[in-house]
């Protein structure tokens, strides 16, 4: 698998249209690189996935976007803005649903949106929020006594307040039921229809190919593989099964791995016919984000410890 | 690049001191539900406020000497144990985390999160001298009433912050109770021994360097009553005995805005 950076003419090409441009980043605790060396680019109005196993460098690449984390080189720019600077201006202009945050327990869903209301720059409608997420009808019940779930939503209610250029989303579906899911899913389809520019990170494959226009596998805090959804998956061979029966000879197992899909499947067809063979149980499919993500971090070699601790 | 006014969307302009108080507005209305900070808040200085109504205070010196130690006491009851578990609570409960991702500042936030238990402490710090008062203890004098307003709010803050740095060497909040007591001893301790009158000299001098103790003498010393609890010397008729106190008062209060810089923290202790 290769390791994929923007060339020059793409990055001539949408230089107007990044939301997100990262250039080299590097982020270090102590000797340790979480993050190491990534380049990343999200342009307006596109669903950004970043995909990888817990550990990647994800949550860590989000911070030093937000200006939370410091970073130990490259160059970063969200909204035309370096968030090491203009922090006030970029959260602004930006929504975030961190992984692990919390409420005032004493709070209500609704005091805990006017408290946001009341900081923000950006108008809203708290009624309208709370109804978008699904919490219109436990709008006064403590924060402590929700469910994980409605915390989750009330998380996303936070972040999508006042629809911002810019949704930072980190693992947003982690530990939702499948109704909240599908509502965070419609609701992150409604913004990018709306023109909000989505940066999310995940390590559910599905959530990825549901609403990701491009995604980025990303694996010990570097970039393994990016790209549009149909751009990642070419970069692994379809395959084609299918058991093949000619009379009086035993059943034969076809398992064919291609990147020429259409051209081999017509192949074998053909041969079929031609033989006069029967094939059961044909099934051609592309190559899944799932088999792309595993491959990814099967060829990345386990680090030794002394390149660990270079690291 | 896209710029920050890509989305033509509903904007307004809020300032720094509007965040600052929504914020306080928002932590005072969550004290008030939280029954044991509330708890905190109130039961301390109601107990100091009963224990300075039945001492014996007598001359107008000793009731001086009284509003000192009682406004300390009970500040650092409430407002520098409060501070210790709300600075807790709100970073265990991800609390800060989460009013980071909002438009607030790292200043603002922490200044409107700490501005009520302040407040708390100046009004407390009223109560306690209304209550001597009551008892026929002395009011400041017309020169006494800045400095003595300036030693309560900065001895207020002072607290808070104190309160902040203890809450960022504890991983909870039971431990950080346990750690906000040794410093509530040793200052109500050095409070009451300071109006002890038969304490000598060197003695009190020392204790005039116990954080925020310097605050009793100040009180004591702003009031008509005018006599301070330790002889300080003036400096060419310029640096008072208050100025010295003040001095004294504003180094601890910025060790302490030091030390909870410092010591501070976002996220819970891993």
């Amino acid at each position: 698998m290769t390791t994929t950076a923007a060339t020059p003419a793409e990055r001539t090409r949408t230089a107007d249209d990044l939301v997100v441009d990262v250039r080299g980043l590097v982020v270090a605790y102590g000797s340790f690189r979480a993050v190491d060396g990534v380049d990343l680019d999200v342009r307006r109005g596109e669903v950004f996935a970043l995909l990888g196993t817990n550990g990647a460098g994800k949550t860590s690449t989000l911070e030093a976007l937000q200006g939370f984390r410091p970073r130990a080189a490259g160059q970063v720019d969200v909204l035309g803005e370096d968030p090491k600077v203009s922090t006030r201006r970029i959260r602004a202009a930006s929504g975030v649903m961190v992984q692990e945050a919390g409420f005032v327990p004493e709070a209500t869903p609704v005091s805990a949106l006017q408290l946001w209301a009341s900081l923000s720059s950006r108008v809203d409608d708290v009624d309208a929020v709370l109804e978008r997420v699904g919490l219109a009808h436990r709008r006064g019940v403590l924060v402590k006594d929700l469910s994980g779930g409605e915390r989750r939503r009330l998380d996303l209610a936070l972040a999508v307040w006042g629809a911002p250029d810019l949704i930072v989303l980190d693992e947003p579906t982690a530990g939702l039921d499948p109704e909240s899911r599908a509502t965070l899913w419609g609701l992150v389809r409604e913004l990018r229809d709306g023109g909000t520019t989505v940066l999310m990170t995940t390590h559910h494959l599905e959530e990825a190919e549901q609403l990701a226009d491009r995604v980025a596998i990303m694996h010990r805090g570097r970039i393994a593989v990016r790209g549009t959804l149909a751009e990642v998956l070419d970069q692994r061979p379809a395959r084609i099964t299918a058991v093949r029966r000619l009379a009086g000879r035993p059943d034969e197992q076809v398992d064919v791995r291609t990147h020429d899909l259409q051209g081999d499947l017509l192949t074998l067809l053909l041969d079929a016919q031609r033989t006069g063979a029967e094939l059961h149980r044909l099934r051609a499919t592309p190559a899944s984000l799932d088999e792309v993500f595993h491959s990814v971090v099967r060829s990345t070699p386990e680090p030794s410890t002394a390149e660990e601790a270079s690291r | 690049m896209s710029t920050l006014t890509t989305n033509a969307r509903q904007r307004r302009t809020v300032t720094p001191a509007q965040r600052v108080l929504r914020l306080a507005r928002f932590e005072t209305q969550m004290l008030v539900k939280q029954r044991t900070t509330l708890l905190t808040l109130l039961s301390g200085p109601l107990a100091i406020l009963f224990l300075v109504s039945v001492t014996p205070g007598g001359s107008p010196e000793a009731l001086a000497a009284l509003i000192g130690m009682g406004v300390v006491v009970v500040m650092a009851v409430t407002s520098h144990l409060a501070a210790v578990m709300l600075t807790v609570n709100r970073r265990e409960a991800q609390v800060l985390k989460r009013l980071r991702t909002s438009e607030l500042s790292s200043g603002e936030l922490v200044a409107g999160m700490y501005l009520p238990l302040v407040v708390v402490g100046v009004v407390e710090a009223f109560a306690v001298l209304a209550v001597v008062v009551g008892r026929g203890g002395p009011l400041p004098d017309a020169l006494g009433w800045a400095p003595w307003l300036a030693g309560v709010a900065i001895a207020s803050v002072g607290f808070v912050a104190a309160g902040a740095a203890i809450a960022g060497m504890a991983g909870n909040a039971e431990k950080a109770n346990w750690a906000a007591v040794p410093l509530l001893f040793l200052i109500a301790a050095a409070a009451n021994m300071l109006t002890v009158p038969v304490l000598p000299e060197a003695m009190r001098q020392v204790l005039l360097l116990v954080p925020f103790t310097s605050a009793v003498d100040l009180l004591a010393r702003t009031s008509s009553a005018g006599v301070g609890l330790v002889e300080l010397p003036v400096v060419a008729g310029v640096v008072s005995p208050v100025l010295v106190d003040l001095a004294l008062l504003l180094a601890w209060t910025a060790v302490s805005v030091w030390l909870a810089r410092r010591l501070w923290r976002w996220e819970p202790r891993g």
